[in-house]
């Protein structure tokens, strides 16, 4: 059986704040270390506000741990935000050929990579649009076609529908499903819905109340697309909700 | 599309327009009739305001640069957040206590006229930009980076883009600031500009003619510029609202 290689991880992972108020340190990280293998599917679960968010950022560079070592071995990197974080200047054309035009593409490869895109993710029509006059579904729709157009390896998710509709939130689910099928792409996804960890991962992180650190590592072995009707799925589910300590 | 704010429904009103045309049309009716009756006051009239909007426009871009630079360089530094209160504390020196240190330097120049107008247009496009760029949606700020924009690429592709709205609001307020600065100095202290022709001989009876000569042509030239260059440009930041 050929084994899957580490795409990223983490050992012994500390972070703590100033509060400029009180003037005190405040943990919110500690002794987190995991490993996460190419292709795989992880959701982190737990308890609002414990510090999921802050190790997304912490693996994706946009903030620098206390303590601890990130290794990651991704070539690319792509994030999709929980308010999509869309620039509301640009077009849904421009907002997707954002990050291709920052690697210095040439225009006619990005217009191909975008159209492309568009077509995937279903915006055909809307390409000349701005976020503006977008719903909130198809915002993150565009998120996630940004980030699919620099062909990232990893690919990291903070909530990402955590502020839709559950009919836009449930089609989407599926789409992102197609997707990591499709690209074979590494995700990262923190949810703070178990139902949708459950739906979604091969292995699902359970967190502490903050300062947080890894309860559980739970593997979900349900074959996709998963039967949200069937027992097992009810067990896995009622099985990490009561392990989240709020 | 979002709802265009408020100004801009009142300035489409079939009604407003055309008061605005009969307004503007009576404005031009006035220079005319005056200028006939006053000779060759048409032509040092479209001189003096040629002269006068050139140096304020020479000012305005000397300040959006500085003041955009500044507000970058503030907000992309550790150190910036101290430079806040020592600006804070000099836009609010009166702008005309200045006057005879620069013209102690420059002396009652074009120069000194531009220099002058440059630093207190410079105020409210700094102070405008720089909270655009402090409070900038950290969503945003974070993707830009994520997907790779860095050093003078995320200056270009996301900080001015997300600073745009403030430029064009802090831009309407300096230069009218702007106005008030270079025409206040042609008056005390220069020779040519639309200030000394509103001010010029007013011992004699054709004061008062180019005074209104002077007032509507005024009037009408900063009607073309708010509603040619600022209107469209305003209109262009409802784009950028989240």
């Amino acid at each position: 059986m050929q084994t899957k290689k580490t795409i990223l991880s983490a050992s012994d992972l500390y972070y703590s704040y100033l509060n400029e108020d009180t003037g005190e340190h405040l943990s919110v990280l500690k002794n987190i270390t995991f490993e996460i293998l190419e292709g795989e599917f992880v959701c982190f679960v737990g308890p609002s506000g414990c510090g999921k968010s802050t190790i997304l950022k912490i693996l994706s560079g946009l903030e620098k741990s206390t303590k601890g070592k990130v290794n990651i071995e991704a070539k690319k990197i792509a994030m999709v935000f929980q308010n999509s974080a869309l620039f509301p200047w640009l077009t849904v054309r421009e907002n997707i050929a954002f990050g291709l035009k920052m690697e210095n593409i040439n225009k006619s490869e990005i217009d191909k990579i975008v159209t492309e895109k568009i077509n995937e993710v279903g915006l055909s029509g809307f390409e000349d649009k701005y976020p503006i006059e977008l719903s909130g579904g198809m915002k993150q729709r565009v998120g996630i076609a940004r980030a699919l157009a620099i062909s990232p390896d990893l690919l990291l998710m903070d909530e990402p529908f955590s502020s839709l509709d559950i009919l836009t939130a449930e089609k989407l689910r599926k789409e992102l499903l197609d997707i990591w099928v499709k690209y074979k792409v590494t995700i990262v996804m923190v949810t703070h819905l178990v139902e949708e960890a459950v739906e979604l991962a091969d292995r699902i992180f359970i967190f502490a109340p903050r300062p947080t650190f890894i309860e559980e590592v739970v593997s979900i072995n349900l074959d996709k697309p998963r039967d949200k009707r069937s027992q097992e799925y009810y067990d896995q589910v009622d099985k990490i909700s009561r392990q989240i300590k709020t | 599309m979002a709802r265009l704010v408020h100004g801009f429904h009142l300035t489409k009103k079939r009604k407003h327009k055309i008061t605005t045309f009969f307004l503007l049309f009576f404005i031009l009716a006035i220079i005319i009739t005056i200028s006939i009756s006053a000779g060759d006051s048409l032509g040092l009239l479209i001189q003096a305001l040629c002269l006068s909007l050139f140096r304020l426009i020479f000012a305005y871009l000397i300040s959006l640069f500085v003041a955009v630079l500044i507000a970058i360089s503030i907000n992309n530094s550790k150190l910036g957040d101290s430079l806040i209160p020592i600006f804070d504390l000099m836009q609010n020196l009166p702008s005309f206590a200045l006057i005879p240190l620069f013209v102690f330097y420059f002396g009652y120049t074009s120069l000194m006229t531009i220099i002058f107008a440059a630093t207190s247009i410079l105020w409210p496009i700094l102070f405008y930009v720089l909270h655009a760029l402090k409070t900038a949606d950290k969503d945003q700020e974070n993707a830009a980076r994520i997907f790779g924009a860095h050093g003078l690429k995320k200056i270009l592709f996301f900080s001015l883009p997300v600073a745009f709205p403030a430029i064009i609001t802090g831009s309407i307020v300096g230069f009218s600031i702007g106005w008030e600065a270079v025409i206040g100095v042609e008056i005390i202290g220069l020779s040519t500009g639309i200030g000394p022709f509103l001010n010029n001989d007013n011992s004699s009876s054709m004061h008062n003619k180019t005074l209104i000569l002077g007032i509507s042509a005024l009037l009408v030239v900063v009607f073309l510029i708010n509603r040619l260059v600022w209107m469209p440009l305003l209109k262009k930041t409802q784009l950028y609202a989240n």
